[in-house]
C-alpha cells in the first residue's frame, strides 16, 4: 500500500514539475509598486497588477510618463520593458534620470512617415504583440490614436487580454479629450499636476470591476 | 631504428575524402528523396577528377576523358572542379573545428591538422576514453555537423598523420594501442568515418606499410623509386639519409623523412577572417515556405557551427533567396542577443519568410552572418530562462516585420548638449544576465557630491512649437500655447544650452515653466531669432 502512497505522490509531484515546466515564459503574477507613494497609495493591490491594463489620464504634463518610467526603473533586474511611443515624444535621457536602465527598455515608435491613422493602429497592433509577449514585464503605451479611425476602438479591447496572456504590466497613457480613445482598464487613474506634485485619484466611474479577477 | 618522433607533437588529422565531391553533393540538397540517386563525377579540363562509387561501379574513372565517362554511364551528373571554392569549404570546416584545439592547420587539398596536445581538456576525468581518439572523434561529428564524412588519423607529428589520414591504415598495420575489438578491423573502420590512432612508440610501423604514393611523391618519382626495388615507405625509411638527395632532390629527402617520421615542425595555424556564409542549391524550385525552412536549417546549423567555432554569436543574419528564373530576395534578421544557436534563429527567422510575397519559386539559398559579437563562454550554455529569450526573439522579429527594423531601439546617452541629439538610437540587445551592482553606465555615474544633473522632460517634441510670451510691466505673466494663454505660474532657469559652431550652431536659453492647467513645460529662447519656443513636458 505504501508502495501505492508512494508512486501517487511521485506522480504528483511529477505532474507540478511538468506544470512548472510548461508555465508561459513571462506568466507572473503579483503587482509591482512604482516606489511613489502618492501613486501606489492609490492603487488596489498597492502597486501596478501584472497580467492587467492600466489607464493613467492626465493632460500632456501630468506626470503620467513620470509614473510609466518610474514603474519601469523599480522592475526586477532581469525584466525587461516597452515603450509603444506612437506620439515620437519619449525622452529617454529623462528615464535613464530616472534610473531606468535603458539597454533593456524597447523603445517602439511606428512608422515615422505612416499617415496619423496607420500609425495610429500600427501602435496599437505593436502593443498587443508585446503585451501577450511574456517578453516584457511591463508595456507602457502611449498610441496617440484618435476614436474615430476605424478598427481602433476593437484593437483597443483586445489589450487586456493580451496583457492577462503575457502576464504583463500594460500602462495605458491617455490624454483627455474627447476624441481620445477609450481602452477597457481594469483600473483608471486620473493624473493632474498640482503646484510641481502629481495628484492621482481614481475615479468612482470605474465600478467593482477593479477588484475582480478579470476584466475584459 | 633511432627513436622516431621523440621531439614531434601529436597531430590529429582529419581528412575530408574526396572533397570536391561531398562538397558538391552537400550542395545540391536535398528537398526530394532522391538525393545522390544519380552518379555525379568531379571534372576539371575535360577529365574526371573525382567520381563517387555509383559512377565507379558504372566504369567510369577518375583521370578517364569526360566523354568517356559519359560513355560508359550516360546518367552520369558531372560539376566543375572549383578549387577556389573547396578551399573555402575546408576553411568552414576549420572554423566548426576552431573551439576543440589550440591550433588548427589548413592542409590543402582536403585535410586539416588538429594539434592534439590539449585533448585531455576533452575528457572529464573518470572517462575511460583515450583523450585523442575522443577529440579526433569530436572532430569527425562537427565534420558531420557541417555535412562532410570525414576520417581522422593521430599520430606524432604533421606529416605522418596528414599521410596516414589521407591515405587510410596500411594493410596489415594493427594499432596494437587500439582499445578494444575495434583494433583489428582498424581498416574498416577508417573507411567509414572512424579514427585511426598511432600511440608514440608504433609510428614507423605504421608507416612502413604505407605506399609510396601516401609520402606525397610524384608518380614518375614513385615509379623510378619502385624500379629501384623500393616498394614501400619502410624501404625508403632504411636507405642512409644522404643517398637520396642527389638522385631525387628535396623531395626524395622529404619523402624520406616523412617515411622515418621526422617531422616536428609546429602546426601553421589558421585564423579565420571572413564572415561565414552558407548557401544551397534547391533540387527543385520552392514554392511554398515548408521546403524552405528545411533547407534553411541547415544551412542555420552550418553557419552556426562555423560561429560556434570561433566563439562568435551572430546578431544580424543576411538570408538571400534566389528566385526563379532571375532576381533575388534579401531578408535581414536581427536578434536581440548574438547567438551561435541554430533554434534561436530559425524563430525570428520564420517570421519574416511567412510573411515574404515572392514573385517566384526558390531556387537557392545563402545565409551569412553578417553582424557577430563574441559571446562569453556561459552564454554558449543554455541560459537561465531560454523559453523568454526565444518569446523575446519572437516578438522582436514580428515587431520588425510589420513595423521596419527602425522602429525598434533601445536609446543609448550621447554626450552632446544639443538636447534633441542627446540620445541616439542603438539595437534593443539587452544582456542575458541583469548588469551587477557595478557602476552603471548613465547618469549614476557621477561622483556622488557631483551637482544633480539639470532636469530633463520626459516628452520631448519633434518640432518646437513657437509660443508667445504676454507680461505686464516687463514681468512674464502669460504664454500663449497653441492659441490658449496660460498664466505662468513658476518658472526655473536659465541653463543655457549651446554650441556645434562646427556644423550647425545653436544658442538657447532654457526655462522650467509651470503652466496653469498644463504643467511644467520646457522651453527656450533661441538666441538666433529671439523667440520663444516649447521644446517639451514634463510629463
Amino acid at each position: 500500500m505504501s508502495a501505492g502512497t508512494e508512486r501517487h505522490l511521485l506522480v504528483a509531484r511529477l505532474r507540478d514539475e511538468i506544470r512548472r515546466i510548461e508555465r508561459r515564459p513571462g506568466r507572473r503574477s503579483g503587482a509591482v509598486p512604482c516606489g511613489r507613494p502618492e501613486i501606489d497609495a492609490v492603487l488596489p493591490d498597492g502597486g501596478f497588477r501584472r497580467g492587467a491594463l492600466t489607464e493613467l489620464a492626465g493632460g500632456p504634463a501630468s506626470g503620467k510618463t513620470a509614473v510609466a518610467l518610474a514603474l519601469f526603473a523599480a522592475l526586477g533586474a532581469d525584466e525587461l520593458a516597452a515603450f509603444v511611443d506612437g506620439a515620437g515624444e519619449l525622452y529617454p535621457p529623462a528615464a535613464a534620470a530616472m534610473g531606468v536602465d535603458l539597454s533593456r527598455l524597447l523603445v517602439i515608435r511606428p512608422g515615422g512617415e505612416a499617415r496619423g491613422g496607420e500609425r495610429g493602429l500600427a501602435a496599437l497592433w505593436a502593443a498587443e504583440a508585446a503585451l501577450a509577449s511574456g517578453a516584457f514585464a511591463a508595456v507602457a503605451i502611449d498610441a496617440c490614436v484618435a476614436r474615430a479611425i476605424r478598427g481602433a476602438d476593437a484593437a483597443a479591447r483586445r489589450l487586456q487580454a493580451a496583457a492577462e496572456k503575457g502576464g504583463a504590466i500594460g500602462l495605458w497613457l491617455a490624454s483627455r479629450g474627447g476624441a481620445a480613445l477609450r481602452v477597457p482598464a481594469a483600473v483608471r487613474l486620473e493624473l493632474a499636476a498640482d503646484a510641481g506634485r502629481v495628484v492621482a485619484r481614481r475615479p468612482g466611474t470605474v465600478p467593482a470591476r477593479v477588484g475582480a479577477s478579470d476584466a475584459a | 631504428m633511432r627513436p622516431e618522433g621523440a621531439a614531434g607533437i601529436r597531430v590529429v588529422a582529419l581528412c575530408v575524402p574526396e572533397l570536391p565531391l561531398q562538397r558538391a553533393r552537400r550542395g545540391r540538397a536535398a528537398t526530394t528523396g532522391d538525393e545522390g540517386v544519380r552518379p555525379l563525377a568531379i571534372v576539371s579540363e575535360g577529365r574526371v577528377a573525382h567520381c563517387d562509387a555509383l559512377a565507379r561501379a558504372a566504369g567510369v574513372r577518375a583521370g578517364g576523358t569526360v566523354s568517356e565517362a559519359l560513355a560508359a554511364c550516360g546518367r552520369l551528373a558531372t560539376e566543375p572542379l572549383d578549387p577556389a571554392a573547396d578551399g573555402a569549404a575546408l576553411r568552414a570546416l576549420a572554423e566548426s573545428v576552431l573551439t576543440l584545439a589550440p591550433a588548427v592547420e589548413l592542409s590543402p587539398p582536403d585535410v586539416l591538422l588538429l594539434d592534439a596536445s590539449a585533448a585531455h581538456l576533452l575528457v572529464s576525468a573518470g572517462d575511460p576514453r583515450e583523450p585523442e581518439t575522443c577529440l579526433a572523434e569530436r572532430a569527425i561529428a562537427a565534420a558531420a555537423e557541417m555535412g562532410y564524412a570525414a576520417r581522422a588519423a593521430v599520430a606524432t607529428g604533421r606529416a605522418p598523420a596528414r599521410a596516414l589520414a589521407r591515405h587510410g591504415p596500411p594493410d596489415g598495420f594493427v594499432a596494437h594501442g587500439a582499445d578494444g575489438p575495434g583494433a583489428r578491423g582498424a581498416r574498416a573502420t577508417t573507411e567509414s568515418g572512424g579514427v585511426l590512432r598511432v600511440p608514440p612508440g608504433e609510428l614507423a610501423a605504421a608507416l612502413a606499410a604505407l605506399p609510396l604514393e601516401a609520402l606525397g611523391l610524384a608518380a614518375d618519382v614513385a615509379l623510378r623509386l619502385r624500379r629501384l626495388g623500393l616498394a614501400d615507405a619502410g624501404a625508403l625509411a632504411r636507405l642512409p639519409a644522404g643517398s637520396l638527395a642527389h638522385r631525387f632532390g628535396p623531395a626524395g629527402v622529404a619523402a624520406a623523412r616523412l617515411a622515418r617520421g621526422e617531422d616536428d615542425a609546429p602546426l601553421a595555424p589558421y585564423a579565420p577572417e571572413t564572415l561565414p556564409v552558407e548557401a544551397l542549391e534547391l533540387e527543385a524550385p520552392a514554392e511554398g515556405a515548408e521546403p524552405l525552412l528545411f533547407a534553411l536549417k541547415r544551412l542555420a546549423d552550418r553557419v552556426a557551427a562555423r560561429l560556434a567555432g570561433r566563439g562568435l554569436g551572430a546578431t544580424r543574419l543576411r538570408l538571400t533567396l534566389k528566385l526563379d528564373p532571375r532576381g533575388e530576395e534579401r531578408v535581414l534578421v536581427s536578434l536581440a542577443q548574438p547567438s551561435a544557436s541554430a533554434a534561436r534563429w530559425l524563430a525570428p527567422a520564420k517570421e519574416h519568410l511567412f510573411t515574404l510575397r515572392l514573385p517566384g519559386a526558390v531556387t537557392g539559398l545563402a545565409l551569412a552572418a553578417i553582424e557577430v559579437a563574441r559571446i562569453a563562454p556561459e552564454q554558449l550554455a543554455i541560459g537561465d530562462r531560454p523559453e523568454a529569450l526565444a518569446a523575446l526573439e519572437t516578438v522582436l522579429a514580428r515587431l520588425a516585420v510589420r513595423l521596419g527594423d527602425g522602429a525598434l531601439f533601445a536609446a543609448e546617452p550621447v554626450e552632446r548638449y544639443r538636447p534633441e541629439a542627446a540620445y541616439r538610437s542603438v539595437p534593443f540587445r539587452p544582456s542575458p544576465r541583469p548588469r551587477a551592482s557595478g557602476p552603471a553606465p548613465t547618469a549614476e555615474t557621477g561622483a556622488p557630491d557631483a551637482p544633480a544633473p539639470p532636469p530633463r522632460p520626459t516628452r520631448l517634441l519633434a518640432r518646437p512649437e513657437p509660443v508667445v510670451a504676454e507680461g505686464e510691466g516687463g514681468r512674464l505673466t502669460a504664454l500663449r500655447v497653441e492659441g490658449c494663454a496660460r498664466a505662468v505660474l513658476a518658472f526655473d532657469g536659465p541653463e543655457r544650452l549651446r554650441g556645434e559652431w562646427w556644423s550647425s550652431p545653436f544658442d538657447r536659453d532654457y526655462y522650467r515653466v509651470r503652466l496653469e492647467a498644463l504643467g511644467e513645460c520646457w522651453l527656450y529662447r533661441d538666441a538666433g531669432d529671439g523667440r520663444l519656443y516649447l521644446h517639451g513636458f514634463f510629463d
